[in-house]
């Protein structure tokens, strides 16, 4: 019992001296861009979360996760340009909607095995896509929104800048990490993972598999359509580009890269991925000069194939067992000095 | 134009397709019933087959040596990707092996960006000769060949199956890889003869759709993800059932294209998965379950 | 009182038929032994009885209802939990946190108070360990209860499974082969452990090879060969039973 709390309180405190860090950062990064950068970090980070909760504890893989955005971005966008909702009520609507078109794809998905998810999710993916490019009326079609989306306010309080920006969406990212790591250490948490261990056994204990995994494939998709309202309030205009298949695979890559079995691996994947991408696009312009943007997927192949072959749990499990190993090798040392 | 001559029009482009996407969708059944990988870069394999034909007859190789040659091509780099990555994460969860894959979907279309860029490409025709009328609608004769070379294939592919040592191996690998190993089919090497077939396969697709589309670096991932769906309609396991997916999606596409609206042609195939998913999930013409046997 | 009551069941696996018309009850509290060679049909029954898969005939009546081909999560809802013949441990849990699984019918956070975990979910989750804890210290699993589950050596980790099976609260456990594996210590401590569950009113059925063992704690015994029930008695009866002694000559050492 003592252990358990103790182990509780070092989670604890790991997330307040995090968080601490997270909030100080932008009065030490002062350049627009970067945090321009930290900005789109965080509005990842919080799909990749709910993705995470979905592959690494549900063991589902969703090839369509960027549709979820694309709604929450799509129904905050039109609800507050097109018919001046207010745009707090708008995203909620937003993750409500998802949440229930996930649950309505996943539930007869559920019964089936193994790769059916990812099909469908690609599916949906798809067709959210197509409707987004041909319901002109209703989206603005290939070329987007033609009404601007107001910033965001609270009271008074316009968030018309990076800065302010930066606040808003890091709090919700941290809550986004916390709440997922209240799901994980829950009673449906341990009925995920005892799935992963096995689900012969799982079952055996009364484990509704199919059920917990639906509950968190829908949580997964609010969380993604949250952070599609952040984004479209954000960059305040929005077009179909960045819900394709191209950002489903991209999420997927974030949450591969950090691993899936640590709540922490989301903000690394995300910040890897994105600073890589960034870098790159400064980089290849000067090796290749005809280069356009595309180049960066030949380094994502690169990365994920690697990343599976090499390191299948991710960057953060790779970290751990590096630490793990050096402890151990101390301990001994230690131990040998000792004596 | 009368209705009838619309609809033969829109059966005619929509079995063109369909041809293409049975054959993409027989690589995926091949290497999903030997392996139990879902491949999401087959559709890559089509993208290098188109590319290199494009290629090797620019360079001034005549045609069916060129046809050949790519497709040998493309048949070496996938036996080198199974041997290099596929095979050293054999062991892995179905979750990472997709994910595996679609890395190297990813990586691969990467390298053909690299090598090729992003403009599209065109080849001729494989004949030469104006559209010919039947009945109303008018056809390329390059759809023709499309529509023969799947029937050909076909047919050698259901030979391999049933008649020589190496098919019923594959066959057996499908129906029981325990006892296939114990009559001494090695699963490995079975494996590798799944993906090197089936890349073959995509390969001759891609080579025999590009007159009639233009070849570019991203033109792998519709043309897979149709053959997907096309394998799933099929029930995922059924190689006749890839066959009667991919020709039903493609005349299914046509016909919605042509009489609902084009835009949402690539909408409907994936609502069709949906709704076979949601509601037949052993495949509209799957003959066994939706379970691997 | 009757708390399961098997008739005519039935399963065929393609044309191989490993349950035959089996047909056998258990009284509450009892202890009872299912016994009979190698691929007489044991862990079959023992699948079927949970859920693992539907009989092709007959039928299981628990505590008065038919739970025939129910789902297995149904299954132990209704108060049947199991162990396994191969360990099924969750390698990805620490100890503690796999006897919590085994609560998991016995508490009933949502996804909701998952989330938001409020006064009765944190609650609710103290219970779940201290019960969990309880049951670790029943079989004297407590002190390793914060560490890896697959770190534990063999004979340990068949305890967890017992404990995370007993987390259940079950009225009928099913062991599968519970002392193949274990030293002869252990093998103590197991028959000390099944007869605390008896005394805690869980009633008991277990399939083993030990029949020093077997002849020891159970009350009633049921000998399977080739799916058909060949004899069913006490272990005195049994051990004096002609045909069960001419069917296990020469296959087990008895």
């Amino acid at each position: 019992m003592k252990d358990l709390t103790k182990r509780k309180r070092l989670r604890h405190s790991l997330i307040i001296i995090f968080s601490a860090i997270i909030l100080l950062l932008p009065f030490i990064i002062t350049n627009n861009y970067y945090l321009s950068v930290l900005v789109i970090i965080g509005i990842h980070t919080i799909v990749v979360v709910g993705l995470c909760l979905l592959m690494g504890y549900a063991g589902q893989i969703s090839l369509g996760h960027a549709a979820f955005y694309g709604l929450g971005a799509y129904t905050s966008g039109i609800l507050t340009s097109t018919y001046n909702v207010s745009p707090w009520i708008a995203m909620l609507a937003g993750a409500v909607g998802t949440g229930a078109v996930a649950y309505i794809i996943g539930k007869p998905i559920f019964r089936l095995k193994e790769h059916y998810l990812a099909l469908a999710t690609l599916g949906l993916g798809l067709i959210v896509h197509v409707i987004l490019m041909e319901e002109v009326e209703l989206t603005g079609g290939p070329s987007g929104l033609t009404k601007s989306i107001p910033y965001l306010s609270i009271g008074k309080l316009v968030l018309n800048s990076d800065f302010k920006y930066y606040f808003l969406v890091w709090i919700v990212a941290l809550l986004a990490i916390i709440l997922a790591n209240n799901v994980v250490h829950s009673r449906i948490g341990r009925a995920l993972r005892s799935i992963h261990g096995s689900e012969f056994a799982a079952q055996s204990l009364g484990v509704d598999t199919g059920k917990h995994k639906l509950q968190v494939f829908a949580l997964s998709a609010m969380y993604a359509s949250i952070a599609g309202s952040l984004y479209a309030h954000y960059i305040t205009f929005i077009s179909p580009n960045p819900f394709g298949l191209m950002t489903s695979i991209q999420f997927v890559v974030m949450a591969v890269v950090g691993g899936l079995s640590s709540i922490w691996g989301p903000i690394l994947g995300v910040s890897v991925i994105t600073v890589l991408t960034e870098a790159l696009k400064e980089v290849i312009p000067k090796i290749i000069p005809q280069a356009g943007g595309e180049y960066e997927i030949v380094v994502f192949g690169f990365i994920l194939v690697m990343i599976m072959i090499f390191l299948p749990e991710g960057l953060t499990a790779g970290v751990v067992n590096l630490y793990e190993r050096w402890r151990y090798r101390k301990e001994r040392t230690d131990e040998t000095s000792g004596n | 134009m009368s209705l009838a001559s619309e609809l033969l029009q829109y059966l005619l482009s929509g079995l063109t397709m369909g041809g293409i996407y049975a054959l993409v969708a027989l690589g995926f059944v091949i290497i999903h019933n030997v392996t139990g990988i879902i491949n999401f870069a087959q559709g890559e394999f089509v993208m290098l087959g188109a590319m290199f034909m494009v290629t090797l007859v620019k360079a001034g190789l005549p045609a069916p040596v060129a046809l050949l040659l790519s497709i040998l091509l493309v048949m070496i780099i996938v036996a080198v990707i199974e041997v290099g990555a596929i095979r050293s994460a054999k062991r892995a969860s179905p979750v990472s092996l997709v994910i595996l894959t679609i890395g190297l979907s990813t990586a691969i279309k990467g390298i053909a960006l690299l090598v090729w860029g992003t403009h599209p490409y065109r080849l001729e025709p494989f004949t030469k000769g104006g559209p010919i009328n039947i009945g109303g609608a008018t056809i390329v004769p390059q759809s023709l060949w499309i529509i023969g070379t799947t029937v050909v294939v076909l047919a050698v592919t259901f030979f391999v199956f049933e008649y020589t040592y190496w098919g019923k191996a594959l066959r057996a690998c499908v129906v029981n890889k325990f006892a296939a190993r114990l009559m001494g089919i090695n699963p490995r090497k079975m494996s590798l003869i799944a993906f090197v077939f089936s890349a073959a396969l995509s390969a001759l697709a891609g080579i025999v759709i590009a007159p009639i589309t233009y070849v570019t670096y991203d033109m792998g991932l519709m043309l897979g993800l149709k053959g997907f769906v096309a394998a799933v309609l099929g029930g995922l396991s059924s190689t006749p059932g890839a066959v009667f997916g991919g020709l039903a999606l493609g005349v299914i596409e046509s016909m919605g294209a042509g009489l609902i609206s084009s835009g949402y042609k690539d909408g409907i195939s994936f609502v069709l998965l949906l709704l076979v998913l949601f509601l037949k999930p052993g495949g509209i013409f799957g003959i066994s379950g939706s379970k691997r046997v | 009182m009757k708390l399961l009551e098997i008739s005519g069941l039935t399963k065929s696996f393609g044309g191989v038929v490993a349950v035959n018309d089996l047909s056998f009850s258990l009284e509450k509290g009892q202890i009872m032994a299912i016994i009979g060679p190698n691929g007489a049909g044991k862990t079959t029954l023992f699948n079927l009885i949970t859920g693992v898969y539907p009989p092709t005939k007959g039928s299981i009546v628990f505590n008065g209802r038919d739970a025939t081909g129910l789902p297995a999560h149904r299954i132990a809802t209704l108060g049947i939990a199991r162990t396994f013949q191969n360990l099924q441990i969750f390698n990805n849990m620490t100890v503690l946190e796999n006897v919590m699984v085994g609560q998991h019918t016995r508490s009933t956070t949502g996804l909701m108070g998952a989330v938001f975990p409020m006064g009765p979910v944190q609650r609710e989750e103290r219970k779940v360990v201290e019960n969990s804890l309880e049951k670790l210290a029943m079989v004297g699993l407590a002190d390793k209860a914060m560490e890896s589950a697959p770190n534990l050596p063999y004979g340990r980790q068949k305890m967890l499974e017992i404990a995370r099976a007993a987390a259940l609260e079950p009225e009928l456990l099913l062991l599968d082969e519970p002392a193949a594996g274990l030293n002869s210590t252990e093998t103590r401590e197991l028959v000390n452990i099944i007869y605390e569950l008896r005394d805690r009113g869980i009633t008991i059925l277990l399939v083993e090879h030990d029949m020093e063992t077997v002849m020891e704690i159970a009350d009633q015994i049921v000998v399977l060969n080739f799916g058909n029930k060949l004899a069913e008695g006490t272990p005195f009866e049994i051990q004096n039973n002609q045909e069960v002694i001419s069917a296990y000559l020469g296959e087990e050492e008895f």
